[in-house]
């Protein structure tokens, strides 16, 4: 019963979240309201990490799979591909280097400077 | 013939495939997400099914993803005390990522010609997939094509990060998490855990936040760049 428990908590956070996303005047994530209500819920001690654990371990563990049906899914798309791939590929290597340079970097100047 | 069987049969038969021969020969280019959904999409042209059989197959395994996104709210509340220690460099750090980053965007829609569909594809390409794509839906981009940009942003980010840590001099645990989690979101945490416990951390916590800001940034962003562009 423990799994299916679990499971019913994330199911009931997903569906919470979808709800007030649906009711909000502007765009916001439903699950990533769902994602912040539970960590209150967390943080306030209304539900227990015991509660979730397993089932949100295991889901994390196999996050990557879980999105190899839309990742499929770009097959409807190869024209829009074969269109735009020159930005595609530029905007993938310049802006993916020029943050991680960043980042990096001013991590590393902030916590030299404490 | 029942469709759920055959194509959730096959999706988690190739992802084992692929997920054994990365671990066997650690190639971050052999990403299971990646090579699987390689395989599925020639398999699927091959034999000439249509792509709303499999989707509507596997409809299930999609399903997963929006309770699998609110459980990060868990390793979130685990690593409290860590972003309770670090915040201001952290909330600093990834403010001023999510901004580069969509700058240096915005600095190439100038550069090359784009629609605005396209700027709403990649906005949130360098968080994580069920965020992204969460993102790319509400602008109204490509969902589809954001999944898999935003899978190759990860695998490229680990790609080029040791090198460019060694480059510029990076040790800081908090540095190389950091980085790696705001700019290859959830693969990027798996190279950090290969670096340590404190990178791991740190990545994590940086990849949700990352998400959440750039949920809040991206239409802001969006205005933007399809004003400029």
């Amino acid at each position: 019963m423990k799994i299916l428990f679990q499971l019913f908590i994330l199911i009931v956070f997903t569906l919470l979240g979808e709800l007030i996303s649906f009711y909000l005047p502007f765009d916001f994530p439903g699950s990533l309201i769902g994602l912040m209500l539970l960590f209150l819920a967390l943080v306030l001690k209304i539900i227990k990490p015991e509660y979730i654990k397993e089932v949100s371990s295991f889901l994390q563990k196999y996050m990557a799979f879980l999105f190899v049906p839309l990742a499929v899914g770009l097959m409807q798309y190869f024209d829009i591909i074969a269109l735009h791939w020159i930005e595609l590929l530029v905007v993938l290597v310049l802006s993916t280097t020029v943050t991680l340079i960043v980042t990096a970097l001013l991590t590393h100047w902030s916590i030299k400077d404490e | 013939m029942n469709d759920i069987l055959w194509t959730v049969g096959l999706t988690i038969g190739v992802y084992i495939g692929f997920y054994y021969l990365q671990d066997r020969f650690k190639l971050s280019l052999l990403n299971p997400l990646l090579c699987t959904s390689v395989f599925i999409i020639i398999f699927l042209c091959v034999t000439q099914i249509d792509y709303e059989v499999y989707r509507e197959g596997t409809k299930l395994i999609s399903f997963f993803i929006g309770p699998a996104t609110v459980s990060l709210a868990l390793p979130l509340y685990e690593k409290l005390p860590i972003l309770k220690k670090y915040w201001k460099t952290i909330l600093s750090v990834l403010l001023i990522g999510v901004v580069v980053h969509a700058l240096t965007i915005a600095g190439i829609f100038l550069i090359l010609d784009t629609t605005e569909q396209m700027i709403a594809t990649l906005i949130p390409k360098s968080v994580t997939t069920p965020i992204a794509m969460a993102i790319a839906q509400s602008l109204g981009g490509i969902e589809y094509l954001t999944v898999v940009v935003v899978v190759l942003t990860g695998v490229l980010g680990i790609l080029i990060a040791p090198p460019i840590f060694k480059l510029f001099g990076i040790t800081n645990p908090i540095a190389i998490g950091l980085s790696l989690g705001t700019s290859a979101h959830a693969v990027g945490t798996t190279k950090a855990i290969e670096y340590g416990d404190l990178e791991a951390s740190v990545a994590t916590v940086s990849l949700i936040l990352t998400g959440l800001l750039t949920v809040i940034a991206a239409p802001l962003i969006y205005e933007l760049l399809t004003m400029i562009v």
